[in-house]
């Protein structure tokens, strides 16, 4: 099985400051759980069907990925891996390892291709946990991706 | 030692050019692998992932007692590993009657690693007949909770291909096709000190985390066995440091930071992570900022090359 992909609803290209002039962008994925396998998150613009074995090109949509290093799953005891909104005041231990974490591709290029049709934009993160071995039929694997909302931002020198 | 500080050394320079060295090494794994108490290998290795869970890995919040409301995000997984390195150095240089060899770093941007992979001194087995430290350690079922049997670290390596393959989109995403001629080490140094601020998602420390993250996918790697997909250990947060190849490569990511440092700042990081404590080490951030400081510094090698007049 293959861990599933995910795809943005469209962003209109119109409305941001893609549709202008713009030196550098970035497209972000918030809150991302990297509880589980290690997998490295390949981003695609406009390739909802891109999978594992689609090639890493602009011509593809391919704008860039991340990689996160899992934690392999629980090791401890039972509440090891809860991890816990509320700190007390005062609390002077380091916050949880699982708390989300955050990560940005530089997609410069890959944005510039996609807003210059000027049609919407769609975000694809297809996570890869090693390419060709086939992993076992979990809802752990399936899941694997799990993350808050994805951000473009756009930047001018 | 030049004014007494322990000089790193490039690890294929060490096999090829101080095998005695090499040798010394092996030595103090070895022994130390041999000790179960707060001196001992599996002990440093349980402080990162399992049991005891202290590394950093990313920027995360951490309430400090004279903000009781404020959460700020530390980016704090390079000096948190420099500090680690440091005491395990030390823990390790405490089971060599020399005490001259420290840990070495592992280039695997070098052309040597990105034709061939795990550099011999991690990968030989047995090595003069012995078995070969550097190559597996051994996980003990007291050492975490969900522990199983005993067992040997375990390591599937990828192909040398793709760490190219990532190094290079890395370096292009930075500096376009800049110097495309020089091995892919010159451009990645030169790539990573065009990124000029350490802190952010894309800023220095961040981009090295995900070099960083995909070296450690790399190395681990994913083995079939008995049709069951099984990681290898540096794949694993809760195992990376067991794996004896752990301290080599962040070593290297502790020797980039030090060449980013010396272009950009010793102290160019966020002030308020100066004053964190670094646990469970004791020191702070602004301790471990100058590693000539901490007692050590880099090179490929270092050997006498004549005696003097006298």
């Amino acid at each position: 099985m293959q861990a599933k992909a995910y795809t943005s609803d469209p962003i209109s290209v119109e409305a941001t400051p893609l549709a202008g002039d713009f030196t550098r962008a970035d497209i972000e994925v918030h809150d991302l759980d990297h509880s589980g396998e290690s997998f490295e998150g390949r981003v695609f613009l406009n390739n909802p069907d891109a999978d594992e074995s689609t090639e890493l090109t602009l011509d593809n949509g391919y704008a860039g990925s991340f990689y996160v290093f899992g934690h392999g799953g629980c090791f401890g005891d039972v509440g090891h891996c809860e991890v816990s909104g509320q700190r007390r005041a005062y609390d002077p231990r380091q916050s949880h390892p699982l708390l989300p974490q955050t990560k940005a591709v530089r997609a410069t290029e890959a944005l510039r291709r996609a807003a210059a049709k000027g049609e919407d934009i769609k975000v694809t993160v297809v996570p890869v946990i090693a390419p060709g071995i086939e992993q076992p039929d979990t809802e752990d694997i399936e899941d694997v991706l799990k993350f808050d909302h994805v951000s473009i931002i756009s930047y001018k020198s | 030692m030049p004014n007494g500080r322990l000089v790193r050394k490039d690890v294929d320079a060490l096999s090829s050019l101080e095998p005695e060295a090499l040798r010394k090494l092996r030595n103090a794994y070895s022994q130390m692998m041999q000790i179960r108490d707060y001196r001992g290998y599996n002990y440093w290795a349980g402080i990162h992932g399992n049991p005891q869970g202290y590394c950093w890995h990313g920027p995360r919040p951490f309430s400090q007692s004279w903000h009781p409301s404020l959460r700020l995000d530390y980016d704090l997984w390079l000096p948190w590993h420099r500090a680690y390195l440091l005491y395990f150095e030390h823990y390790l240089r405490d089971q060599q009657t020399d005490p001259d060899v420290g840990l070495p770093w592992w280039d695997w941007s070098s052309d040597q690693s990105l034709e061939a992979g795990i550099p011999t001194a991690f990968s030989a087995e047995p090595v003069d007949d012995q078995p070969n430290p550097l190559y597996k350690a051994h996980i003990r079922s007291t050492d975490y909770v969900t522990s199983p049997e005993d067992r040997d670290t375990r390591r599937f390596p990828g192909d040398p291909s793709e760490i190219r393959r990532f190094l290079l989109e890395h370096i292009t995403r930075l500096i376009g096709d800049k110097d495309e001629e020089l091995p892919l080490y010159n451009r990645l140094v030169t790539a990573l000190l065009s990124i000029t601020q350490f802190e952010g998602l894309t800023g220095f420390s961040q981009t090295l985390l995900d070099i960083h993250n995909r070296i450690h996918g790399w190395t681990g790697g994913i083995s079939l066995e008995d049709g069951r997909p099984v990681p290898g250990d540096m794949r694993v947060v809760g195992t990376a440091a067991y794996d004896p190849i752990f301290w080599s490569h962040h070593c290297m990511l502790d020797r980039l930071w030090y060449i980013w440092q010396i272009e950009n700042g010793l102290n160019n990081i966020p002030a308020d992570h100066l004053p964190v404590v670094l646990q469970p080490f004791g020191l702070t951030v602004r301790d471990v900022l100058d590693i000539e400081a901490l007692g050590y510094e880099y090179a490929v090698s270092a050997e006498v090359i004549a005696g003097g007049p006298g």
